[in-house]
């Protein structure tokens, strides 16, 4: 019931922002010219990959730093690790879309090239994180990264408290990511009847994620009663 | 309900990651639990009690409208 109303919740804020965005319009009030939002995307790409890179030589240098003290440095570790894990999966996720929008508003070619360089970058501190926590806690039997069944491997390895830990994270990630997915496919509905510009592929995307989410969630659950 | 791991920890002069080690689990899991944010397992608790030589009852102290 909670889990309904948020959603209603969440449809309502995509209407009134798409009602708001497509009716008052606002986009050519303030005159955004899609190179700003370009260049917003590519500029955000290269802060997180260059975030990426910082973070990626502090843990190193960490990990063989035997002056600090023992919890500080396990607890520096592990908050370290995790941002640069939020680093590593941003710049991914900004310099695909910087190459994305590059490509399809017909930025000049050095944008695009750089925005490849940049997802490549990201893409390989992305394998180089994850094979940070073998050498990160080398007395933890953790599974390879590369592991057909990683998952149940990393949780069987995980105690109580960590799998506690990570059901938390996991199960707001995705209320939110569901919710927002809805919002979304509001969103293009408005836009599509409001513009013409018909979203139908993106719906039907949105649409089926939805859809084969939540039944992995549910059915992944049902059979433990 | 209310833990003295913390107290007890630091009359043994352990820090998390000692104990950690010494009760098989991770120093995160020891922070949860001193921060009262995870209710350990009979086992964990188990473990406590035997690192610190105090019954468990001593370590997890729960109110009586908890029980």
């Amino acid at each position: 019931m909670k889990y309904a109303l948020k959603l209603l919740l969440y449809a309502a804020g995509g209407f009134i922002v798409a009602y708001t965005v497509m009716f008052t319009d606002i986009l050519n009030q303030i005159n955004l010219d899609s190179r700003w939002l370009n260049m917003t995307v590519f500029v955000l790409a290269i802060i997180t990959v260059v975030l990426s890179i910082i973070g990626y030589f502090q843990l190193k240098g960490t990990a063989k730093d035997e002056d600090m003290d023992e919890d500080l440095r396990e607890q520096y570790k592990y908050r370290k690790f995790s941002d640069l894990s939020l680093a590593t999966h941003s710049s991914i996720i900004l310099s695909f879309l910087a190459m994305g929008l590059g490509v399809i508003s017909e930025m000049p070619l050095w944008f695009v090239i750089s925005s490849l360089v940049l997802f490549c970058l990201s893409f390989a501190f992305q394998i180089f994180t994850s094979k940070l926590p073998k050498q990160l806690y080398p007395e933890r039997n953790l599974p390879e990264i590369s592991d057909a069944r990683y998952a149940d491997k990393l949780l069987a390895v995980s105690d109580d408290g960590e799998r506690h830990v990570m059901l938390n994270g996991l199960y707001k990630a995705f209320a939110s990511t569901s919710a927002l997915l809805f919002m979304s496919l509001v969103i293009l509905m408005v836009y599509s009847v409001a513009t013409g510009n018909a979203q139908i592929i993106g719906m039907l995307l949105i649409g089926s994620i939805l859809l084969i989410s939540n039944a992995q969630y549910v059915l992944s659950i049902r059979n433990k009663g | 309900m209310r833990t003295r791991l913390k107290e007890l920890r630091a009359r043994h002069g352990l820090n998390q990651t000692e104990l950690a080690k010494r009760a098989r689990i991770s120093r995160q899991t020891v922070s949860l639990i001193e921060r009262e944010e995870y209710i350990p397992s009979l086992l964990i608790a188990k473990r406590f009690a035997k690192i610190f030589d105090e019954p468990i009852e001593e370590i997890f102290i729960f109110d009586e409208e908890e029980l």
